[in-house]
């Protein structure tokens, strides 16, 4: 007999785990649905100082800031900055954090591999100032560790910091080393639900450590590594200003100014919200039309999706 | 059972963390609000306010005035803080409370921190706040002050009055900076002296000097700085004068009658062109526009790496102690480790690099949405009147008034009046006490002739550089005198005046040529643009929105003449 149970009996049944789920939802719901309504004023002349009742009484302006950011001569290099800028960590940082936790997976010295963990994961509670600090530092012409180095070896010194065609390379790669622990993290989860008689299997068979990760770890964890990928690709103009801001400077602008920096000096330091609003939606625009792109593309190549 | 009882704690848990949380950041709970800032002594400074709220509310009656103090003086310290210790914040707090009936709280940020202004302006917690008046008065956010003109005029003086006020005369606020020149070149005295030179008097003579250095190396390692700057900007603020003559200024081309901007001026090429040849020569860190000002600019002069400065004063002046420490400067020899030419450095054009800062529109504005400000002003007329003779301590001068109280907090406590070898009573920190409480420094816009007392000594007797210096370069411009101690470009067009309409603010325009000029610039300065392609950068910026920019300073020139 197929008994339907009503809403009521599994809410009932698992109230424990609602009871878990609730702050959650709560805090979705009050920090990132209730502000939701505040998205208008990126069509309005919106003051801050008139508060959350300027919102509603402010000017509507229409599409002035959405002009005023694509006529901007800085829009199309803002655009290719951000996007090259989000690529490139996407391709080094996430196949790295794989790999990370690959062969973290591998080790069997329990203590070796808490080490490791541990180390790689620290980076990652450092604020931006004081990891663009230790960046700024290691960069330096006068004490820095690299031309230091340079020196060494009888170069001259080079002004990182004022080339633009190094600040993609310590960007990232100060990116890489603050977060490739942090990011292994939920890989190593997967990894450690994957059942252990199929690598007993392989081993029997004469599988070596690569043939395992291959042939067992990877397709394990492929449903994690697809879900990550989606959310990656979907915020790959979300690049956030706070690193950037402490590492330039107008000598390489050309480089490293990106949209939320751009925002930051034309929308907030000016504090024209409005403005800030506007691109942030469009920014939003494109997030969304990027995950439902990648999720479209995973479904068809037979991978799992976000929904 | 045990397992469904922890689930529950753990779930209650959760939910009253999360409902905590929400709580502290709700826009009633001010005091945590206000103390959301970088540092824990800030914290503490929104601890004292907590406490300070609650009596005031209890006291019902009294008025009590909120200012965000976001002029930057709380970073002018050698320790780079201000922040008072909350015995000393609230023995300050009570003392102007007990003679003027008025609670004045602080919030005191670190340096100029704009993003939280946003958020105390809208939130309705300041009654006021340093800033550009024009940004402001167009929408409503400040209040109009020509009820209180006279006694704004009376202790700021009538060239501080004008720059705050708009075309139609009304006033704005209360001004930061009085007229003066702040960009003179600083030169190591010892290291003159070891170069076997006298102080420069003409851009030949600097580079005569600087070049030495270069070669000698006197710090060691390669590592001496020979000129000190951070910016092109500052570059043009210490020379531009001694090239272009009407300096930093605006300038009207007859030849189209447009107002036009100092950098498409004759002579600035040449400006260029020597800042191309010190970056390229090593005169200038290769690093100089990454430099972080004020921090790496004040790091580097005490560390005593640095020969000659072209940057804001109190980057050397705010340092020298420490600097004198530094370099085991010969007191014999030297009052200070850096001395400056009274003449100034004359350019090829004949003319002082340096042109004389008209002050400009920033100063402190109050919200109009104060509830007091009557209260303000009569804060503001007590802290700049005599000291009463109850009030009246050992050795101080007839002319003084409570002007020192809130830049550096209490007499007998922090500070005392103290006589000088040469007789004259100024001021000296009292050994082991806090230093640089400048928590309430609000009215340093003030006619320095109103705060003489405002200078202090060392247990040795020598003026402190910062004050010594200000003293002699900034007494007497904000009397509207022609008399000045440094020689100067002096501008013919009122800058504070000219201001870009709304519309236009509105567009791309602005932003982008302003960022394409500072691009642009670093490329000329180091080579990496040619400066035979300087006319085609000006057509670039025309391009980009400069044309609407002229046009809109050209048409309010008209307006104004």
């Amino acid at each position: 007999m197929n008994h339907k149970r009503s809403l009521w009996y599994y809410i009932k049944r698992d109230r424990f785990m609602y009871l878990l789920l609730l702050p959650g939802v709560v805090w979705y719901f009050i920090f990132h649905y209730v502000p939701m309504y505040g998205v208008i004023i990126a069509f309005k002349d919106y003051k801050p100082f008139f508060g959350i009742e300027g919102i509603f009484t402010s000017k509507w302006v229409g599409l002035q800031w959405f002009r005023k950011f694509f006529q901007s001569v800085y829009c199309a290099r803002l655009l290719k900055n951000t996007f090259l800028l989000s690529f490139y960590s996407l391709a080094v940082n996430f196949p790295s954090a794989i790999l990370l936790a690959l062969f973290l997976n591998e080790l069997k010295g329990k203590l070796f591999k808490k080490t490791v963990q541990t180390i790689s994961y620290l980076p990652h509670f450092l604020s931006a100032v004081i990891v663009c600090g230790i960046v700024r530092e290691m960069v330096s012409t006068d004490s820095g560790l690299f031309n230091a180095l340079i020196k060494l070896f009888g170069g001259k010194p080079i002004p990182f910091l004022s080339r633009p065609e190094w600040f993609r390379t310590i960007y990232i790669s100060s990116g890489l080393w603050q977060g490739i622990g942090w990011s292994s993290i939920i890989y190593l989860a997967a990894m450690s639900g994957l059942d252990q008689e199929l690598y007993d299997a392989a081993r029997i068979d004469g599988a070596g450590v690569l043939k395992r990760m291959r042939h067992i770890t990877i397709p394990g964890i492929r449903q994690v590594i697809s879900i990550q990928l989606i959310l990656a690709v979907g915020g790959i103009l979300s690049v956030g200003a706070e690193k950037i801001l402490l590492l330039y400077n107008p000598q390489i602008y050309s480089t490293a100014d990106v949209i939320s920096t751009y925002v930051y000096r034309e929308g907030l330091g000016n504090q024209n919200y409005s403005f800030g609003t506007a691109v942030g939606l469009f920014g939003s625009l494109v997030h969304m039309v990027l995950i439902l792109g990648t999720n479209f593309i995973a479904k068809k190549m037979g991978e799992e999706g976000i929904w | 059972m045990k397992r469904k009882m922890l689930a529950i704690f753990v779930a209650m848990g959760m939910v009253t963390g999360l409902l905590a949380g929400c709580s502290g950041g709700t826009a009633g709970s001010e005091p945590a609000t206000q103390g959301e800032t970088s540092t824990q002594k800030t914290d503490a400074s929104a601890d004292k306010q907590t406490e300070t709220s609650g009596s005031a509310a209890e006291d019902g009656e009294i008025p009590t005035i909120t200012i965000y103090n976001n002029s930057g003086a709380m970073v002018a310290g050698a320790d780079g803080t201000g922040i008072s210790s909350e015995e000393d914040y609230k023995m300050v707090q009570d003392y102007i409370l007990e003679h003027t009936g008025v609670r004045v709280e602080i919030i005191s940020p670190i340096g100029a921190d704009e993003s939280k202004l946003a958020t105390l302006i809208s939130s309705n917690q300041i009654d006021g706040w340093w800033g550009d008046w024009s940004s402001y008065a167009d929408d409503g956010i400040i209040m109009q002050l020509n009820d209180w003109k006279d006694v704004i005029e009376k202790y700021y003086g009538d060239d501080m009055v004008k720059n705050m006020s708009d075309a139609d005369g009304n006033l704005w606020g209360l001004g930061r900076n009085v007229s003066a020149t702040y960009y003179p070149v600083f030169v190591r005295n010892d290291w003159l002296d070891q170069m076997g030179m006298d102080m420069p008097e003409t851009i030949d003579d600097l580079n005569a000097y600087l070049y030495m250095v270069k070669e000698q190396d006197p710090f060691g390692n390669g590592e001496t700085i020979p000129l000190l700057a951070h910016s092109v900007d500052d570059l043009e603020n210490t020379f531009l004068g001694g090239y272009v003559a009407g300096g930093t200024d605006y300038w009207l081309d007859e030849t189209d009658g447009k107002l036009k901007l100092y950098w498409m001026a004759d002579g600035y090429k040449d400006f260029l062109a020597q800042a191309h040849q010190w970056y390229e020569d090593g005169i200038l860190h290769p690093e100089f526009l990454t430099f972080e000002d004020p921090g790496d600019m004040r790091e580097y002069v005490a560390q005593g790496r640095v020969a000659a400065t072209a940057c804001w004063y109190s980057r050397i002046t705010g340092v020298e102690e420490t600097t004198a420490k530094n370099v085991n400067l010969d007191a014999s020899k030297w009052t200070y480790t850096f001395g400056w030419n009274s003449k100034g450095i004359t350019g090829p054009n004949g003319q002082p690099g340096q042109t004389l800062s008209l002050g400009g529109r920033t100063g402190l504005l109050i919200s109009s949405r104060c509830e007091h400000p009557e209260a303000f002003f009569k804060v503001l007329d007590w802290a700049l009147s005599p000291v009463g003779e109850e009030d009246a301590v050992p050795n101080m001068p007839e002319y003084a008034t409570y002007y020192n109280l809130f830049r550096d907090g209490m007499v007998g406590k922090v500070w005392e009046y103290a006589e000088g070898e040469d007789g004259e009573i100024g001021t000296a920190f009292i050994p082991g006490q806090s230093q640089h409480a400048t928590d309430f420094a609000i009215f340093d816009g003030s006619l320095v002739s109103l705060r003489p007392a405002s200078k202090i000594k060392y247990a040795n007797g020598v003026w402190d550089m910062h004050d010594f210096f200000w003293g002699w370069s900034g007494t007497e411009y904000d009397t509207g005198g022609t008399a000045r101690s440094t020689p100067c470009v002096v501008p013919e067009i009122k800058q504070t005046t000219i201001i870009l309409n709304t519309a236009l603010s509105a567009t791309s325009a602005v932003g982008d040529v302003k960022t394409y000029r500072t691009e642009e610039m670093a490329k000329f300065l180091k080579g990496e643009r040619d400066l035979d392609t300087y006319d085609q950068f000006i057509e670039e910026c025309y391009e980009i929105g400069l044309d609407e920019m002229i046009d809109s300073y050209t048409e309010q020139y008209n307006a104004q003449h």
